[in-house]
């Protein structure tokens, strides 16, 4: 049960974080498409 | 117990200048967004789509934030805190196989559908014009944020937010960005609800288990035998399998969330939504551990002595937090809980407002409408929705009820037809038969639950005992899908039109 609970806050903190990031660097392609 | 009774407010809950502080920062960044993104909306596929260009990261920000709101997050603690990790088994691990089910096999089927852009439209290609419209009623009722509101209002009930104007001032800023930038604000803001929402109960999932005492709550949970919580590590939480069973259904509305469509629609290409929902379910798999447990903290510190014993399921989330987190966290835990309600209510309130506009008065009171009447409409649409939400929640007693209606809704009329239309070739009638069956079968069971039933005050709910059989009021789909089927089938068979 500690693991699951630990692999759970690893990949709601730094895993979302992770996913924000790529998304940040994707969206100067979505908005450059625009152009 | 009243959904909008006011909860006791606790001392410790009230928010200081730090706090509101991070959440004014949260609401005026929110409406930066909405101006900038406004710039971006030329046509009404922009507004209700973002112009079918959702990439990836996008998708998987916007998808975990607007599916979990604060029913989920409340309502899986509240079941963690009464039933311990069958919660999380029964409830929340049977929609992550239909979300696999959705992304693998429902998704590439959508590609066919080239010009759709809700789950009504497949239905009038399939199966004609009052088909789209029973379901576009079914698919509003379901999207309504009836659920969100009434949580949202308990939040500020908790924190001390003063009700009226803490939802004007959240509905305000919601509709302003969701108006103003469509799907564009609703998906972009979510990415900052989702870093939000995770990252606060990351950091609030280590906290509660330290500030219970570490992990030793368990064997002193489960050592009492016979006791209340003596089954809270089973998986089964000693429910019964019909209840067990309509917990793990109610995942069906996954395989006809109008979110999920709406998102499969917009998205730049039909990969993007599979990877996207794929570790989406890694998320919410997550995010639900992370609540049940929460739940579960909150009953063993009841247990201790730690927190009241009268300490009702739906408030053991914002209790223990508001509990254990030091000033400046707690904004930052209410501003992700907001955060859970807001991206919800803006997805939710512009897919509501589309099915008014597109599913329903463009095709039965203007078909010629132009593209900017519909784009204006629907713009309107979505503020109207957010403010009859927040009304209509003023009637409904109980939050989990509530939501157990819309959902049956959804379910017992879109599901079986939608299936069909995805799986099959079935005859026009049995669209029709199958969504009208569904919706008398359910309307049928409320009616004899509530005449012939009785509310059982221990298990909060409507029971009907029928002979040596016990109907509660969470049987719902269970009993009206059959009647759903049997109408698409009988329509099958009798329809003289082929399907187009």
């Amino acid at each position: 049960m500690e693991m699951v609970t630990w692999a759970s806050v690893i990949i709601l903190g730094p895993g979302s974080i992770a996913i924000f990031i790529w998304f940040l660097c994707d969206l100067r392609k979505i908005f450059r498409r625009d152009e | 117990m009243s959904l909008n009774a006011p909860l006791a407010v606790l001392n410790h809950a009230q928010l200081d200048g730090l706090d509101y502080a991070v959440i004014g920062l949260y609401l005026a960044a929110m409406l930066a967004l909405g101006a900038v993104l406004s710039t971006k909306i030329r046509a009404f596929k922009d507004y209700f789509l973002a112009g079918g260009a959702l990439t990836t990261p996008l998708l998987i920000c916007t998808l975990v934030s607007s599916y979990y709101g604060l029913d989920v997050t409340f309502g899986t603690s509240e079941s963690g805190f009464y039933y311990g990790v069958a919660a999380w088994f029964w409830y929340s691990l049977p929609y992550y196989f239909f979300i696999a089910f959705a992304a693998l096999v429902i998704a590439p089927r959508l590609k066919r559908y080239g010009d759709a852009m809700t789950i009504s439209d497949i239905l009038e290609q399939h199966y004609g014009m009052p088909t789209r419209v029973v379901g576009a009623v079914a698919c509003f009722v379901y999207s309504a944020p009836i659920v969100s509101m009434a949580a949202l209002m308990t939040l500020m009930e908790f924190v001390g937010i003063p009700t009226g104007w803490g939802l004007l001032a959240t509905i305000g800023v919601c509709a302003a960005y969701t108006t103003m930038g469509g799907l564009w604000a609703d998906a972009i803001s979510d990415t900052l609800q989702f870093v939000l929402m995770c990252v606060s109960l990351a950091i609030a999932i280590p906290m509660a288990v330290e500030w219970v005492g570490g992990w030793g709550f368990v064997e002193q949970m489960s050592a009492t035998a016979g006791g209340a919580t003596a089954d809270h590590f089973a998986h089964h939480g000693g429910l019964s399998g019909w209840m067990l069973a309509a917990w793990a259904l109610t995942g069906l509305t996954v395989l006809v969330e109008p979110a999920f469509y709406q998102r499969v629609f917009a998205a730049s290409d039909a990969k993007a939504v599979q990877r996207a929902l794929l570790t989406g379910i890694l998320l919410w798999a997550s995010y639900d551990w992370g609540v049940t447990l929460i739940g579960i903290i909150a009953r063993a510190a009841v247990e201790q002595g730690m927190l009241p014993a009268d300490l009702e399921g739906k408030s053991a989330l914002l209790t223990i937090c508001m509990e254990m987190l030091p000033t400046g966290l707690r904004g930052l835990m209410i501003g992700g809980i907001l955060s859970a309600a807001m991206s919800t209510i803006d997805s939710y309130s512009l897919l509501a407002s589309g099915n008014v506009v597109y599913d329903i008065y463009r095709p039965l009171l203007d078909p010629k409408a132009s593209d900017r009447r519909l784009l204006v409409l629907t713009r309107l649409g979505v503020f109207s929705v957010m403010l009859a939400a927040a009304l209509i929640s003023l009637l409904f007693v109980r939050m989990r009820d509530t939501w157990q209606f819309m959902a049956s809704v959804m379910t017992a009329v879109v599901l079986v037809p939608v299936l069909g239309a995805l799986f099959g070739r079935p005859r026009r009638a049995a669209g029709l038969w199958g969504a009208v069956g569904g919706f008398v079968g359910l309307i049928t069971f409320y009616g004899l639950l509530f005449t012939l039933g009785e509310f059982d005050l221990e298990e909060e709910t409507h029971v009907w005992r029928v002979g040596g059989a016990e109907l509660w009021q969470d049987f719902s789909v269970l009993l009206a899908l059959p009647v759903s089927i049997a109408g698409f089938v009988a329509g099958n068979l009798l329809g003289k039109e082929e399907t187009r």
